[in-house]
């Protein structure tokens, strides 16, 4: 077993994108419990790849394409978890580009950053009301919930989330955290948000202060 | 008239690369086709014989069609300034260039401290393009933070025509009701629709999005646009290696399928609806994951682009001049060069970027300065060596024989201004004489012609009652709320 939690890491840190579905399977097949293969094998092998990019040692695609080799395990291990039993531990992160804003790129960095860190990403897209975001947060039990906005135009979207979040008593389920090019430390706090970073590795180290106790 | 004169562009592309290009964004058109985000330009184009997917939007394009509209496109822009001395006519022979916009952010000129931008900036922003040497169209630098953000386009729109009589191009008609509000506010300026279609004194850029998409709201704008005779800049830029391929061949690919995609439906809006064709392919930094504008291959993309362009017979608007850097210094310097370089070199018809720093993103003013003379400087290596009897002057040369000196000779006065590059902010005195003079870097030197542009008085101002017009279309706009207009 323990064999099989090696291959799977490595297979992360080698971004095996083709071999992983199969790999995965072989292992089920095998007997390995799904979520130790996940929590052992493919999440510290995406940690080491992230930690080595933080570093400067990889580059982009490196990362992008271990966290798809990631994902696609994740996708064979995650049905088989056992319902009602122990689930994934790691903290759930959501992540929107604000209504009227289409600028996604930042935003899908941060979250390969923050699933090369272990943590869970949900993202939900680009062109998205406050209505949705709260909605989606709620339903998957987000403990982050990561906002970005590209505009000073669409800027106010974030207020706005922040302040319905207030208005329906959300506000303290999640730590709402803002970004993009626009966005200062200043702005952060002047509408009330859990913080803000200038890049995706800052969005990573902000996360993880932010559920620091939880992980 | 404006411009800087090309004598013969430095090709990127040969015959044979403008033809391959050609050819696969043709077949990918027809075989992958783009995402069409407006009901109104799947419309168009299914009418017109293109295959539309109703569940995912993909328009897929017979040649032809793509042929036919390429034929329809207005073969002459022209982007006419309020003051007709100001007109940049994009003929395919001259470069001109436009400052950087939108920038959220800006360096405070008496402070230096980096803050938000407001509604003064703009205005200084404008005051001093129209003191530079080599600057042809302004697009609003920054946008009005401390303005509403409802109504702070067209703010933007109201101070840039208050400050100068240049051509302004705008890139934030993002739906119909924007592109009304700026074609109500040309037009106030110009004294009607009429008169604005003949000399459209505005423009607008309309990006799609990579890779293969156009999306709704900028597309239904251009359309407005193009209805009001107002240019349309397409603005292509998949990111080499993310939103398109990496290699700058297959993202030039891509950008072409977009902007043809863009061109047929405007062309079969508007038949003849002058088009232009926006690039923006810079490269993601694959270790810092910032947009490195400022490469070198910003500006290479660009003349590329700008070949291509001219293969379809549209003029090209290139991103360049552009920098990453956090401050002005001699990393946005060098950035700045080498992404300015090519597309100077290349004969790019507009080239958007000088005055920002942070990849478009924080307002300089000495920047705009130092820009300046960067071109000054490139407007000599694009202008080439010229090679007849008069230059090659051998009798001047027998004249003065073995170990005589030029200097005193007519045939050097006669063609010194246009042979040499005459420096206006570059220092080039001896260490002492520079020294004694308060030893002033060249941004300190670029302040103090930004104090200079400052002082001066905007040309041909705007009359009072247009002026009061105009508020009251921002008026009318502050009650009607963007989505309901
Ligand atoms: C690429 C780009 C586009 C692409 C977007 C492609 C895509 N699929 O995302 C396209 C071409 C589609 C586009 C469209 C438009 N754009 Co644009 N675009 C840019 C550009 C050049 C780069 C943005 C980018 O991707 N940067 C690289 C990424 C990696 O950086 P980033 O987004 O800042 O993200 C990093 C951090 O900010 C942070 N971060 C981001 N999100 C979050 C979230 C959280 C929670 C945290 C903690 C951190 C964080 O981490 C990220 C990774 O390091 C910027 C200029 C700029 N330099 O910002 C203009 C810019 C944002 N665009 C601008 C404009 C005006 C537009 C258009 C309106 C133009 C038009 N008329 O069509 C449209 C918008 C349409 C709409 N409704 O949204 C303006 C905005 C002006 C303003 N001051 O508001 C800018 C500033 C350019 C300019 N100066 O004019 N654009």
């Amino acid at each position: 077993m323990q064999d099989y939690i090696e291959r799977l890491r490595k297979a992360v840190i080698d971004y095996d994108m083709e071999g992983m579905t199969k790999l995965a399977e072989d292992a089920l097949a095998a007997g390995l419990d799904p979520l130790k293969a996940i929590e052992e094998g493919l999440a510290l092998g995406i940690r080491v790849v992230g930690d080595k990019f933080g570093a400067g040692e990889l580059f982009l695609p490196e990362l992008v394409m271990a966290a798809e080799a990631m994902r696609a395990g994740v996708a064979v291990f995650e049905p088989r978890i056992p319902k009602g039993g122990k689930g994934r531990v790691a903290p759930k992160v959501l992540l929107a580009t604000v209504q009227d804003d289409i600028h996604e790129i930042g935003k899908n960095l941060v979250g390969t950053m923050l699933t090369a860190s272990g943590f869970q990403v949900i993202d939900i897209g680009v062109n998205q009301p406050c209505e949705t975001i709260l909605k989606k947060a709620k339903e998957i039990d987000a403990v982050v919930v990561g906002v970005s906005a590209l505009m000073t135009t669409s800027m106010p979207r974030m207020k706005e989330l922040i302040e319905s979040a207030e208005g329906r008593g959300a506000r303290d389920v999640h730590q709402f955290i803002v970004g993009g090019a626009p966005v200062t430390e200043q702005y952060a706090k002047d509408i009330k948000s859990d913080g803000t970073a200038g890049d995706a590795s800052g969005a990573v180290k902000l996360v993880h202060g932010l559920v620091g106790d939880q992980k | 008239m404006t411009g800087i004169a090309i004598r013969r562009p430095y090709p990127v592309l040969d015959r044979e690369g403008i033809e391959k290009i050609h050819a696969a964004a043709m077949q990918g058109l027809e075989r992958v086709g783009v995402r069409i985000g407006t009901a109104r330009g799947r419309r168009l184009l299914k009418e017109a014989g293109a295959h539309v997917d109703g569940r995912t939007n993909v328009v897929k394009f017979p040649p032809a069609l793509i042929q036919e509209c390429v034929r329809k496109t207005a073969k002459r822009v022209v982007l006419y300034g309020r003051d007709s001395s100001q007109d940049a006519d994009l003929d395919l022979k001259h470069v001109h260039i436009c400052n950087d916009g939108n920038g959220a952010m800006a360096i405070d000129y008496d402070t230096g401290e980096r803050r938000s931008s407001v509604a003064d900036d703009l205005m200084r922003s404008a005051r001093v393009s129209n003191a530079l040497d080599n600057l042809h169209v302004y697009w609003p630098m920054t946008t009005s933070m401390d303005i509403d953000a409802r109504i702070r386009s067209l703010v933007d729109y109201k101070l840039s025509f208050m400050n100068t009589d240049k051509h302004v191009q705008v890139c934030t008609t993002v739906s119909e009701t924007a592109a009304r509000e700026l074609v109500a506010m040309a037009s106030a300026v110009v004294g009607g629709e009429k008169e604005l279609r003949r000399r459209p004194i505005v423009s607008s850029v309309s990006t799609t999005i990579a890779p293969l998409q156009q999306e709704g709201g900028n597309i239904d704008a251009a359309l407005v646009l193009g209805e009001a005779g107002v240019p349309v800049a397409l603005f292509t830029m998949p990111t080499p290696g993310a939103s398109g391929p990496v290699t700058l061949a297959g993202s030039l690919t891509v950008a072409a399928m977009e902007f043809l995609s863009g061109l047929a439906m405007c062309q079969l809006a508007n038949p003849g609806a002058p088009v232009i064709w926006g690039n923006g392919i810079a490269p993601l930094d694959m270790k810092t994951t910032t947009r490195g504008g400022g490469g070198p291959e910003h500006g290479l993309d660009g003349a590329a682009i700008t070949q291509l362009a001219h293969h379809y017979g549209v003029p090209s608007l290139c991103g360049g001049f552009d920098s990453t850097a956090s401050v002005m210094g001699t990393q946005a310097a060098i950035e700045t060069f080498a992404s300015g370089m090519s597309l100077v070199l290349g004969g790019a018809d507009l080239i958007v970027g000088i005055g920002l720093i942070e990849d478009a993103r924080t307002l300089s003013l000495e920047k705009l300065v130092i820009d300046d003379e960067i071109i000054n400087m490139l407007r000599r290596i694009a202008d080439g060596i010229v090679v007849n009897d008069e230059t090659i002057a051998l009798d001047v040369i027998e004249r003065v024989g073995a170990g005589g000196t030029f200097l005193g000779q007519r045939h050097t006065m006669r063609h010194l201004r246009e042979e040499h590059f005459m420096p206006k902010l570059l220092d080039r005195r001896s260490y002492d004489v520079w020294l004694k003079d308060g030893a002033k870097s060249i941004e300190q030197r670029a302040h103090a012609k930004v104090l200079e542009a400052l002082a001066e008085p905007v040309p041909h101002p705007l009359e009072p009652d247009v002026v009061k017009e105009l508020d009251e279309i921002i008026h009318r706009a502050a009650r009607t709320p963007l989505a309901a207009a």
